[in-house]
């Protein structure tokens, strides 16, 4: 076997140095607190408390719950409403038009999270432009809160995972070769039919990987939910945020975060199987 | 229309892309049972005439007939027609039989009945026992069978076939045309095939249109296609031949004709378009009409021995002539001594040659 050079190495180091110091020790590191013991009075020992207080207390349990839930259902929503987008960007339009569209799914995505939510808000809010608009129009009376509800979080989740499900959707559709949908047209199908039995088994790749990264997008996010839910939100990364910033507990909020990542790996894992997919295929092409 | 019914026919079916016309106002029939080609070069229209006949094209006007009904207006899955496409697009996530299976689905046929119905199909392209294998298990050939099982299968009034062997190397195009008008004949579904290949139209096809610039310039048999062309487009693009330019110097009784090709040379051909004195003209010679003479007052032309181009059967001389190059196919009756730069005479009969109105370009 030929020996690796030097260069194979130095091309190595900058992924493992970050793998090493970014996510692996920090993780490591979290997993160590979040097994201490908090106690002031005791010396440091090692105890599953925290996690047992995850399961104990309905509150953290059911957030979860809730955090996972809603992550899930924002995660179809925001398929349900690409693909049909990304059909048509991949399949329909043609030059000019296409890159277009294209461009303008990813324009949104130049400004910052924080700025796009606060877009949100003013839109939402309740002296806000769509509560106005309904007033000048006369069909509500008074002003009206949009925001800091369930349905104002799914419509933030969903337009922020929007771009990271359109370009998986978008390529998996490209390489899929017209003729196959002409073929099925051809051979007696329905737009039903091409769309169940030729598109979506050719596209379910694309559809996996988008799934996956918009629920983690989803799972994981703070913002959008803090600020377009309010402070009751009971979003889960706002659990961890009390644990650490509020309470300064951190072997819980440590304890949290491990949970998040053990829990949402699971889901991920059941998604796969249940839809008979596999991670190198969906992320290896 | 006639009272034969034909499974296929169009009436001035015209279609215009913007100031482009693609396919321009024709009009054909396709007799039940018979193997149709539309031979042409790229560009002439083929692909938008069979996509049109599919239901993927819209016609700009004109009509489509199947077996004597309109289809302009039906869906092309509802269209009694199926398609072999350029690159079969047989579904790769699905096995042989899924794949035969899908239009027996849509039309309802009940789980025993398309079992057995597809292996019968299979056994008639000969590949039974491969319902089981996935399409990427197959070689080029069976894939080209299994794009046909799969149209076949349910029992279509007329197959179209879009160059299906374009892709194969050239050994299993050579087999797949044999095969292809075997499977034709046992079948007994019309076929319309197209092509920019004339080889594969005059090996296969019972009637074979040749198509230019949006128009059949000639539907006829291959034989006559070949032995009989209408016009200089279809005499040059049918078959390999060798063209001179000349100019009509003389007509005669049953359209035949003197042609002068400069130098004081002049030879007498067939003029079957009866063209008058003085109208240029193309003259064309196959390779295989010219014979190699070493007697100079029997032959019509002297040349000088350019080149061997070595290809077994169908080997060719290139003799260089007054009149320009001239492709003479080997091996003749008699064994002739060859070397490069020697005199040879070259002689012909005159029915073998004939005179076309030249082409505009």
């Amino acid at each position: 076997m030929r020996r690796l050079g030097i260069g194979f190495y130095l091309l190595l180091c900058p992924f493992a140095l970050w793998l090493l110091l970014l996510i692996i020790l920090p993780h490591l590191n979290m997993l160590e607190v979040s097994l201490n013991l908090r106690s002031y009075t005791t010396p440091k020992s090692y105890t599953f408390q925290n996690y047992l207080n995850f399961f104990e207390q309905p509150l953290y349990w059911n957030t979860f719950v809730r955090t996972a839930w809603m992550s899930i259902l924002a995660t179809l929503l925001t398929l349900l409403i690409a693909f049909p987008m990304a059909y048509y960007i991949a399949k329909l339009a043609k030059g000019r038009s296409k890159t277009l569209l294209l461009m303008a799914c990813i324009l949104p995505f130049w400004l910052s999270e924080l700025v796009r939510t606060y877009g949100w808000m003013i839109i939402l809010r309740e002296s806000g432009l769509l509560s106005g608009l309904l007033r000048y129009f006369g069909i509500i009376e008074n002003n009206i809160e949009f925001l800091y509800n369930d349905a104002s979080i799914m419509l933030g989740l969903v337009y922020t995972a929007m771009l990271f499900m359109i370009v998986p959707l978008v390529s998996a559709l490209e390489s899929l070769d017209d003729s196959h949908i002409e073929a099925g047209y051809d051979l007696g199908g329905s737009h039903w039919n091409v769309l169940r039995e030729i598109v979506i088994p050719h596209a379910m790749p694309g559809i996996v990987s988008g799934c996956i990264i918009v629920f983690m997008l989803s799972l994981g996010n703070y913002l959008t939910p803090n600020l377009i839910g309010g402070k009751d939100s009971l979003w889960f990364t706002e659990q961890i945020f009390t644990q650490f910033i509020t309470r300064f507990n951190w072997e819980q909020g440590s304890a949290f975060g491990i949970l998040l990542l053990l829990l949402s790996s699971l889901i991920v894992y059941l998604g796969l199987l249940l839809s008979g997919q596999t991670l190198s295929k969906t992320m290896g092409k | 229309m006639s009272d034969v019914v034909n499974d296929l026919s169009c009436n001035l079916l015209h279609k215009q892309f913007d100031d482009f016309v693609a396919v321009d106002k024709l009009s054909f029939e396709v007799e039940s049972g018979s193997f149709f080609s539309i031979l042409g070069p790229s560009g002439c229209g083929k692909t938008t005439l069979l996509r049109m006949l599919a239901g993927f094209e819209q016609a700009s006007s004109g009509d489509i007939f199947i077996k004597n009904a309109r289809v302009n207006d039906v869906a092309p899955n509802h269209r009694p027609l199926n398609m072999v496409f350029q690159h079969l697009a047989l579904f790769p996530n699905m096995s042989v039989a899924e794949n035969i299976a899908y239009g027996l689905k849509r039309r309802k046929v009940g789980r025993s009945e398309r079992e057995q119905k597809i292996k019968r199909v299979l056994q008639r392209v000969g590949l039974d026992g491969s319902e089981h294998k996935g399409i990427s298990q197959l070689s080029g050939g069976q894939k080209q069978r299994i794009a046909i099982a799969r149209c076949l299968v349910l029992e279509p009034s007329v197959l179209l076939l879009d160059e299906p062997l374009g892709a194969l190397d050239l050994k299993l195009r050579e087999h797949m045309k044999v095969e292809l008008k075997h499977l034709q004949q046992e079948f007994g579904t019309t076929f319309v095939y197209i092509t920019h290949d004339q080889s594969e139209a005059l090996v296969m096809s019972d009637k074979v249109a040749v198509m230019n610039h949006g128009r059949f310039e000639q539907v006829d048999t291959p034989q006559r296609l070949y032995a009989n062309p209408h016009s200089s487009f279809v005499a040059k693009f049918v078959g390999n031949t060798n063209v001179v330019r000349g100019r009509i110097g003389d007509v005669g009784a049953n359209s035949r004709a003197k042609v002068e090709l400069g130098d004081n040379l002049s030879v007498p051909a067939s003029n079957p378009q009866d063209l008058a004195v003085g109208s240029n003209v193309e003259l064309f010679l196959r390779p295989e009409a010219i014979e190699l003479t070493g007697d100079a007052t029997a032959s019509q032309i002297s040349g000088v021995f350019k080149e061997l181009l070595f290809d077994g059967a169908n080997s060719t001389v290139i003799v260089q002539t007054s009149v320009g190059d001239l492709q003479v196919r080997l091996p003749q009756q008699k064994p002739f001594e060859l070397a490069k730069g020697s005199v040879v005479y070259l002689s012909w009969s005159s029915e073998q040659c004939f005179c076309l109105a030249a082409e505009n370009n």
